[in-house]
């Protein structure tokens, strides 16, 4: 017989653990942070704003990487009674997208000053800052030094046939990615390297990690990915190499995040502290001396040295509002269809 | 009228037709042993007597009063003054033996004083005292008769209904138990209505009997007359393997 | 009184009361539901939806089939024969049951990426997703089997082994439970159907992948709404006759009959064999997935980190998983007292159970995000709270306590609640003293096992997580992409662990209980 005890107390625990503790009715000196930005780069920083602030912060996260049905979803479904004050966002697309669906709300912070407004929307919906590149990662063991490709469309090149790799480009910052390429090249250029990439043996694969993975243990000898990636494998002391691609060219793809206010959060002023202290300076070189190894946006922050400055690359010009609208387009046309014929 | 009386009673499930224009009485001393072939409707009219189904046409009375009636239980199980053991005996599992017999006397309004005593003494009766605290599925399978038999007796009812409850022991053991009840009954005034399959544990048990075919009356009366000119197979059977000695004893 | 302790009677009563459990169970669906086809797009289902239809059929399909040739003799040879490492094959077996999918997906696409190219393109597509989902198919059918094997009596064994020695024996248990075992294994391809992860790791476009890309890639719940309902009416046309066909085999092969069981005998070759197929579905669908998940160990562990992940999310994990187990077993015994003896609603009840199966949980999840955001702050504890996350989660794994509490009430006899009224025992009294005792050990195993398959559930406490309130397996998720190798196999190797203790548990209690 089960101890009716033991039922009592599990039954209780249950209630207590279910009740006003655990609601959402978040008492007055807590911010509700949602974040898409991985959880092991952006906890730390959450732990040392209640540190540094006294505040007490809820951190939601999520990752684009792993392809949920995720936290913008989350966020455009509670439009209309918000739980969360601020979203912190790994990309400007999907922030520009939020604006859009009229989830966020404008906020100019003071932190803003000193700060180049390229990455940022200009009503202040969203303010960009610490941002990825999108990266040509190679595995050393398999390219030859000097060998390395420079532009993504060096991928349809003979030598790099069936050794060449990239995520799903309906997710995540392969997504931007694409579209942006979109944006730069024009459809017909855009869409011959897509079909070229699969052309020359190229590989979809499920996540940018995924490239790492696989460009790590030799499967595939190149692949398109994120700054980020490339840090942890050459942390872990993997046979990697990166080049920023289309450096010189049409320009690399920078992917700041991007922090907003939501509309209607229940706690306004506290998510402004939060998206102050975000922007602080402290906070981008902590970004960047972290496993994240994001580049500050604001100029002048210190950076390890495997952090390359912002001012030192050429970024690709691009109007993320607009990339957002021809990332929906483009999610329902070519690149699902694209998608669906490299699934395999 | 004393005792129980059924006046044209039918029943039917949906389109199946079990009991048909059964007009019969049970008198109280009459010990009564119900005996058919298998699906004949026996233990439908055992529960129709004891207040679990209803009848789909005719009347029961008891001691002269409507009891049910078609669609209709007027007076429930429990104010019938009945008790019945189940076929499959129908302890409940997780209680004690003694925890069956208390449960099953709490339909009855008793001191907490009188109603131990009455569980206490059914037990006892039984001969299964000792066994009091242990659980149904840890006893032998005549054990178990016992205390659905104590549980049955405890309430004291002036009539038991027993639903072939020895099928599956052994000679031994369920003829122990038939003397048992006999003089159970004798001793406490109850009347009992035996279905069974075996004119053997009939024989032992009752003095009348009623033999039931594709639901309805082929024979009723005193079991010594019937068996002098049995008009069922069942019996006919039965007599004529019945051992010389044992119409002597009787 | 007398109707509530008459359980043959029948009477619309049962079938309001059936009505109403569905309808909490389908409750936060609907809202998504409707709007998707009162939006101006119309009953449009995608272009590519149809053929990632089809995918998924054809790999439930195969899941379906390959489940029940391995799990189907396994279950019936464990319940017939003892064998050498019982215990903990069948533990080592059973445990992808409690582990997400996406897991053994990451892990098998870690080794294949050790082994080799070769290695990686056979185990893709088609064949790479039938692998990761037969892992938690198999126990499935095979407990189901073994369950169903555990109800032919012992004498009807020893007729067969006096006839014919242990091939007959094998043969007639394996044709007696035969029906079971095609109705779980088609239950374990319908869940197959609701899970997007495998697909989209190991590159197949399945209907699951091409809802969740609706939503994720899309942000167009309508159109992922719409494709939910024609997933759900896909599989509801395939069950509903199914389940016409299954029940009244179900109730006389799956649900417990009072017999004596046969003693497990020791067969030397038959034990060994048995004993090395477990072996080789363990190694085959566990361990080597495991050791792809583990891999990074042999270089870094994060052991400490990963003990801070568990610290902070434990309790929350415990929450929810207890809460969805209780309330998917009050709700699926509840339906089992409604269903009760009667024939047609266990059938529509199995059916619909089935149906609901199908329903991708991050659709409920949303449209109770919907429900909370458009209803008063006063309900947030009710819409906005751990409660929440639990009962989505409970609805999700609901069908599986539809059948074990149907199960369990069959296993009651009627005669006993007829000893009771003709006893005038108050039916409230009868339910307190021998009822809910008699259900307790089956609710609690049904209890846990829902707990377990909860905490395997990612996408609704994403979805529904109060903030701050995340749960383990969740915490693995978020990290798994970018964070250190090590700290991802250190995260994973604690839940396995965890998930292993967890299964010792739930086997030695319902060994105790069930015996």
């Amino acid at each position: 017989m089960i101890p009716k005890a033991c039922v009592v107390l599990v039954l209780a625990g249950l209630l207590a653990g279910c009740s006003r503790s655990g609601s959402s009715a978040v008492a007055p000196a807590e911010v509700v942070v949602y974040a898409s930005v991985d959880d092991v780069f952006s906890r730390p920083i959450v732990e040392k704003f209640e540190k540094d602030t006294g505040i007490k912060a809820k951190l939601v996260v999520d990752t684009e990487e792993t392809k949920s049905t995720g936290l913008v979803n989350r966020l455009i479904a509670e439009k209309n009674r918000p739980q969360a004050d601020v979203f912190w966002c790994g990309d400007p697309v999907r922030a520009a997208l939020l604006k859009s669906k009229g989830v966020t709300a404008p906020y100019k912070s003071p932190q803003l000053e000193g700060m180049p407004l390229d990455f940022t929307d200009k009503e202040h919906h969203w303010i960009g800052f610490s941002a990825r590149a999108r990266i040509i990662i190679y595995n050393t063991n398999l390219v030859a030094k000097g060998e390395e490709p420079a532009s993504v469309l060096d991928l349809l090149d003979a030598r790099f046939k069936g050794k060449a790799c990239m995520a799903n480009p309906l997710f995540g910052t392969t997504s931007m990615h694409a579209t942006a390429l979109f944006a730069k090249l024009g459809d017909e250029k855009a869409t011959n390297f897509f079909d070229g990439f699969s052309a020359n043996g190229g590989k979809m694969l499920s996540s940018n990690g995924e490239v790492r993975r696989r460009v790590v243990n030799g499967e595939y000898a190149v692949g398109l990915t994120d700054t980020d990636d490339y840090n942890e494998a050459r942390e872990e002391k993997k046979p990697v190499g990166a080049v920023y691609a289309d450096a010189k060219g049409m320009g690399t793809v920078i992917v700041p995040n991007a922090v907003m206010m939501i509309n209607g959060g229940p706690n306004p002023e506290l998510g402004k502290k939060f998206i102050d202290y975000l922007l602080n300076p402290e906070t981008e070189k902590a970004l960047a001396e972290s496993g994240a190894a994001q580049m500050p946006v604001r100029p002048g922050v210190p950076v390890p040295a495997h952090v390359t400055p912002l001012d030192k690359l050429t970024p690709m010009p691009l109007d993320y509002p607009q990339l957002a609208e021809r990332l929906l387009k483009l999610a329902d046309g070519y690149l699902d269809e694209w998608a669906r014929k490299n699934a395999k | 009228m004393n005792g129980f009386q059924l006046t044209s009673v039918s029943k039917a499930y949906g389109n199946h037709i079990v009991l048909r224009e059964l007009t019969l009485t049970f008198a109280p001393g009459e010990n009564t042993a119900i005996l058919g072939p298998s699906g004949c409707g026996k233990s439908t009219m055992l529960r129709l007597l004891a207040g679990l189904d209803v009848p789909s046409a005719g009347q029961i009375n008891l001691d002269g009063r409507p009891v049910s009636q078609p669609k209709m239980i007027i007076l429930p199980p429990h104010a019938r003054s009945v008790s019945m053991v189940f076929q499959d005996l129908a302890l409940w599992p997780n209680l004690t033996v003694m925890g069956n017999v208390r449960l099953g006397l709490s339909g009855m309004t008793l001191e907490r004083k009188e109603r131990e005593g009455r569980a206490a003494e059914a037990l006892q009766l039984c001969g299964i005292h000792e066994l009091a605290d242990r659980r149904p599925g840890t006893l032998s399978g005549g054990q178990q008769q016992r205390v659905a038999l104590a549980r049955a007796l405890a309430v004291q009812p002036r009539y038991l209904l027993l639903d072939e409850p020895f099928s599956g022991l052994d000679l031994i053991t369920k003829l122990r138990l038939l003397e048992d009840i006999r003089s159970l009954a004798k001793e406490r005034h109850f009347t009992v209505l035996l279905v069974c399959h075996d004119p053997m544990e009939a024989w032992t048990l009752c003095r009348f009997a009623v033999t039931l075919e594709q639901g309805k009356v082929r024979e009723s009366g005193p079991l010594l007359e019937l068996l002098a000119s049995p008009k069922s197979e069942l019996l006919r059977v039965f007599r004529d393997h019945l051992p010389k000695s044992d119409s002597l004893r009787r | 009184m007398r109707n509530t302790l008459r359980t043959n009677s029948t009477g619309t009563w049962r079938w309001w009361g059936a009505i109403g459990i569905f309808g909490i169970a389908l409750a936060p669906a609907l809202p998504l539901f409707w709007q998707a086809f009162a939006s101006r797009d119309g009953w449009l289902a995608g272009r590519g939806f149809p053929s990632a239809l089809f995918n998924s059929f054809q790999v439930a399909l195969a899941v379906a089939a390959l489940s029940l040739l391995i799990g189907l003799p396994l279950g019936v040879a464990t319940a017939l024969y003892e064998f050498p490492g019982r215990g903990s094959l069948l533990a080592v077996v059973t445990m992808p049951i409690l582990v997400p999918s996406f897991l053994w997906a990451i892990g098998w696409s870690a080794l294949t990426a050790h082994l080799g190219p070769d290695v990686t393109a056979a185990l893709s597509g088609h064949t790479g997703c039938v692998v990761v989902l037969l892992a938690a198919a198999i126990p499935l059918v095979l407990w189901v089997c073994h369950a169903a094997t555990r109800n032919i009596s012992g004498s009807q064994i020893e007729a067969a082994r006096l006839a014919g020695g242990e091939r007959t024996v094998l043969k007639y248990a394996i044709a007696h439970v035969a029906f079971s075992g095609v109705l779980v294994a088609s239950l374990a391809g319908v869940l197959t159907l609701a899970d997007p992860g495998p697909g989209l790791i190991l590159g197949l476009r399945t209907a699951a992948s091409e809802i969740l890309t609706s939503f994720a890639a899309r942000y167009d719940f309508n159109l992922a709404g719409r494709q939910c309902v024609y997933l759900t009416l896909a599989v509801l046309m395939l069950a509903i006759p199914m389940a016409i066909v299954a029940a009244p085999r179900l109730t006389a092969e799956l649900l417990p009959r009072q017999v004596r069981s046969g003693q497990r005998s020791w067969h030397a070759s038959v034990s060994w064999v048995l004993a090395l197929g477990l072996f080789a579905v363990g190694l085959a669908f566990v361990i080597l997935p495991w050791l792809g998940l583990s891999l990074p160990l042999t270089q870094s562990g994060h052991w400490s980190r990963a003990l801070q992940e568990v610290r902070r999310t434990w309790l929350d994990t415990v929450i929810y998983a207890v809460g969805a187990g209780s309330i998917a077993t009050i709700l699926g015994f509840l339906l089992g007292f409604f269903a009760g003896k009667n024939h047609r609603l266990q059938v529509v009840s199995l059916g619909v159970a089935l149906a609901l199966f199908a329903i991708p949980p991050s659709q409920a999840s949303l449209g109770v995000i919907y429900l909370s955001t458009n209803s008063p702050a006063w309900t947030d504890d009710l819409l906005r709270s751990r409660l929440t996350v639990c009962f989505a989660l409970s609805i999700r794994f609901f069908p599986i306590a539809v059948v074990l509490g149907m199960r369990a009430w069959n296993s009651m006899s009627p005669s006993w609640a007829q000893a009771a009224y003709l006893h005038g025992v108050s039916p409230v009294r009868y339910g307190r003293m021998v009822v809910i005792p008699f259900l307790a050990p089956h609710a609690a195993i049904a209890g846990l096992l829902i707990a377990l398959l909860a905490t395997a559930e990612i996408g609704t406490v994403l979805l529904l997580q109060p903030p701050g309130h995340g749960s383990f397996p969740l915490a693995i998720f978020t990290v798994m992409a970018n964070a250190p190798e090590g700290l991802v196999a250190s995260l994973c190797f604690l839940y396995l662990v965890l998930a292993t203790i967890l299964l010792t548990g739930v086997f030695s209690l319902a060994r105790r209980r069930l015996a």
